[in-house]
């Protein structure tokens, strides 16, 4: 956040007039100075330090609960995303339903902007499987939209990845869904 | 519904095109990361860079999440490794940088001048970031980095390039709003109250959108009406001070400015009015305060010294109390217990009411809130607030880490099963076993398939069933034995065995065509048998490796570092509660002496107003003699 110069404490002094009232907000702004530039350091070297920690048990987490040879992640992408508002997304893998995510509309600004939502990690049989999606929103002229977006794909050793990628079909003036795999 | 759903699953098929691209993972890991950053989950985005680059996510890409990596750091306020991270940029790729990164690293690299206020090296920095025109020649613009160009142009005292880059941001940006306000301060400050006021009329003007706007354009209505009453403008300072909003941290500022402006006005009743609206609040400010005094001294004003001494007499009672409940307060703030619990609330949300309450109760007032909230000690109560939830996290993380350290075990006793019936059921072997009978079979069955019945030994035997191959092997040893007897007698024997011989041969020649279909059924039945015996060895071995995945962790390494952290966390939390308390205790102590200068004013108006209303009733008709 940018800085301001006029403390709020001066502003006080300025307005009001009556210095009495303010002597006491100025000695705690002091105070919080000092704390700043020698605290910093500290908690940035706890901060990388639980950083890495936690990069380690994520990874563990991942080779423990989701091993490559079952292993499938889906994702989510949004492309202008103009003629879908999204609402919520469920996922089915193999005919189960294995999520269903509501939108906030800041994940969806996320989206918009080009971020991409890991929807789903879990575990798959190896060889054939099917990633059905179906997406939910407004479409259009504000109208409800649903559509469905499936991809088959075959599982292997390594982990699998899907995304299901809204884009915005601008020769049909609608939303176009795709789903495509990779290992 | 499932008719429904079967229409759309057959739709979906229609609609998804496959072919049409190919995921990326390198990118996925990348647009994972910004969707984090864009909810401005700074410290999700950071963790996610560090886990793409633990699992080679960032495979050719490296530069482009060291940038990324950089932002997140700034964003999550470790300036140390944002740095850290700039310099290896700048080192490590040094020809690979495209304009676009090094136009991305100037933009931190200014930052981070900015943040420091090195203003010659921003102004460096700066200098280097061009963003070109759009396609109708209008220039492109970033407003944070036109915010930078104007506060370079301000320390160098250039204010009318200030001005001018200002004016070129959005009207409502937070940006142009910061720059702005400091614009009119500096102009304030150089004695041009004029210009000033202009500014912080514009800035009045502008309909901001956040929080933090809303923020800076009250402080600004409350600049201006400053401004205007220190120029004689009452009335249009009057205006400023009606416009600020009713509801937020500006209003008791706003109110006793307005009472103040009143009693310098003369208008000592719309003074009173203001003046007992403040001090009924129940919250405790220098504000509401200062209305406890002024109240009775309009009163005093207006001539009702009667009752200006009551009021008077319950300032005193007031500011009495409050000086005693601040010295009960400065020795409890000395107890670690008691300065938790009133943190405890801050974990969550200051402007969440119940915790304005709690604060209410337990000091009598919410203006420490506000500070600890808005002022300088913000960053001390954030960092405080940071470490609170990593040591709930800490906390945690043994009970997580045990389940992680079962799945382990678990899957290590997996593995080791998997291990031991690969070996004990002799998968392999039996496989290998399998695969030679199968060479055998398809071998016989292609000589029988693929050659004309023949009464030879290699076809009898490849056709024959076990029982008239021992009939073929009885009719050899037969006929060896025949060679014992006399000429006449074996050419008998021959003949016979002969005719034995070809009555299986042309049973066999008859039985052929069933009898090869029995082999082919035979030898599909045993591949199929191999194939799932060869799968059942490789999920077997890809599971012990899978099982294997994990294993080696050393989790009691794992839980040291974590009780490592754990203190490392308790030690700074209990070192930032100590400051927070002796900021507390000496912001008490500094209220407590100017309650002592507000005990003197009361003290003098209540003298004053009695000796005025003593003078009343001495100038009274009744007091005449």
């Amino acid at each position: 956040m940018p800085m301001v110069r006029l403390q709020i404490t001066t502003l006080c002094a300025l307005l009001c007039g009556i210095v009495l009232a303010l002597s006491g907000v100025h000695a705690r702004a002091d105070a919080s100075g000092r704390v700043n530039t020698e605290l910093n350091g500290e908690v940035e070297a706890i901060k990388s330090e639980l950083l890495s920690l936690r990069r380690d048990l994520v990874v563990l987490e991942e080779q423990l609960l989701f091993p490559a040879s079952s292993q499938v992640a889906v994702f989510v992408s949004l492309d202008v995303g103009e003629f879908l508002d999204l609402d919520a997304v469920t996922l089915r893998i193999n005919g189960k339903e294995v999520a269903h995510h509501l939108y906030t509309e800041k994940q969806v600004d996320a989206l918009i902007r080009g971020g991409v939502q890991k929807l789903y990690v879990g575990n798959v049989k190896q060889g054939d499987n099917t990633v059905t999606a179906f997406f939910t929103g407004r479409g259009p002229s504000g109208r409800d939209y649903r559509r469905a977006s499936t991809v088959t794909f075959e599982k292997t050793f390594e982990p699998a990845f899907v995304e299901l990628k809204v884009t915005d079909s601008t020769e049909k003036y609608q939303p176009d869904f795709k789903a495509a795999a990779g290992q | 519904m499932k008719g429904f759903f079967c229409k759309l699953i057959l739709f979906c098929a229609q609609a998804a095109d496959p072919e049409g691209y190919s995921p990326d993972r390198v990118e996925l890991a990348y647009g994972e990361v910004l969707f984090s950053y864009y909810q401005q989950n700074f410290d999700a985005a950071l963790l996610g860079v560090e886990v793409a680059r633990a699992q080679g996510h960032t495979a050719g890409a490296e530069m482009r999440f060291r940038l990324a990596d950089a932002s997140f750091s700034f964003k999550a306020r470790m300036f140390d490794r944002a740095q850290a991270k700039l310099d290896e940029i700048q080192t490590r790729y040094p020809t690979e940088l495209t304009a676009l990164d090094r136009l991305r690293l100037a933009f931190h690299l200014a930052r981070e001048h900015y943040r420091t206020g090195d203003y010659t090296a921003l102004a460096s920095e700066l200098d280097k970031i061009e963003l070109g025109t759009r396609r109708f020649g209008a220039k492109r613009f970033h407003p944070e980095v036109e915010f930078m160009r104007a506060e370079v142009a301000l320390a160098a005292g250039d204010l009318t390039r200030a001005q001018a880059l200002l004016d070129g941001l959005p009207k409502h940006d937070e940006h142009r709003l910061y720059g702005y306000f400091n614009l009119a301060s500096l102009l304030r400050e150089r004695d041009d109250p004029v210009a000033a006021l202009a500014v912080f009329g514009a800035l009045v003007e502008s309909k901001p959108q956040t929080e933090a706007g809303r923020d800076i354009r009250s402080r600004a209505m409350l600049a201006r009406a400053y401004l205007e009453r220190e120029q004689g403008e009452a009335a249009a300072a009057r205006r400023a001070l009606t416009s600020i909003p009713a509801e937020g941290r500006y209003r008791d500022l706003g109110m006793a400015s307005y009472g103040s402006l009143a009693m310098a006005e003369g208008d000592y009743e719309l003074a009173a009015r203001i003046w007992l609206a403040l001090q009924q609040d129940a919250n405790w400010s220098p504000s509401t305060a200062s209305a406890a005094l002024a109240f009775p001294l309009s009163l005093e004003n207006m001539g009702r010294e009667q009752l200006a001494l009551g009021h008077y007499r319950a300032a005193e009672t007031r500011f009495n109390n409050r000086a005693l409940k601040l010295d009960e307060l400065i020795a409890r703030a000395e107890e670690p217990e008691w300065i938790r619990g009133l943190l405890d609330g801050l974990a969550s949300d200051f402007s969440d009411p119940e915790i304005v309450a709690d604060w209410q109760a337990r000091i009598g007032h919410t203006d420490w809130l506000e500070w600890l909230a808005a002022e300088g000690s913000h960053e001390l109560v954030e960092q405080w607030r940071h470490l609170r939830s990593e040591r709930d996290y800490l906390a945690r993380l043994p009970e997580h880490l045990e389940f992680l350290a079962l799945v382990a075990t678990e899957q290590q006793r997996r593995g080791a099963a998997v291990r031991d019936a690969l070996a004990d059921d002799g998968l392999l072997v039996r496989h290998e076993a399998l695969v030679a009978d199968l060479a055998v079979r398809r071998e016989r069955y292609y000589l029988l398939r693929d050659t004309n019945p023949a009464q030879t030994n290699d076809w009898l035997t490849a056709m024959a069933n076990p029982d008239e191959r021992a009939m073929l092997e009885r009719l050899a040893r037969m006929a060896e034995l025949s060679a014992a007897l006399e000429p006449e007698a074996a050419a008998q024997w021959r003949e016979r065995l002969e005719r034995l011989r070809g009555v299986l041969f042309w049973q066999l020649v008859d039985d052929s065509a069933v009898r090869l279909r029995g082999m082919q059924r035979d030898i599909d039945h045993a591949q199929k048998l191999a194939d799932r015996l060869e799968s059942q060895a490789e999920r077997m071995q890809a599971a012990e490796a899978v099982f294997s995945a994990g294993i080696m962790t050393d989790f009691s390494e794992l839980r040291a570092r974590a009780g490592d952290s754990l203190a490392r966390v308790d030690a700074a939390l209990v070192e930032r509660e100590e400051m927070i308390a002796q900021a507390l205790i000496e912001g008490m102590r500094q209220e407590a002496r100017s309650l002592q200068g507000y005990l003197v004013s009361a003290r003098v108006g209540i003298a004053r107003a009695m000796d005025r209303a003593v003078a009343v009733i001495d100038a009274s008709p009744e007091a005449q003699p």
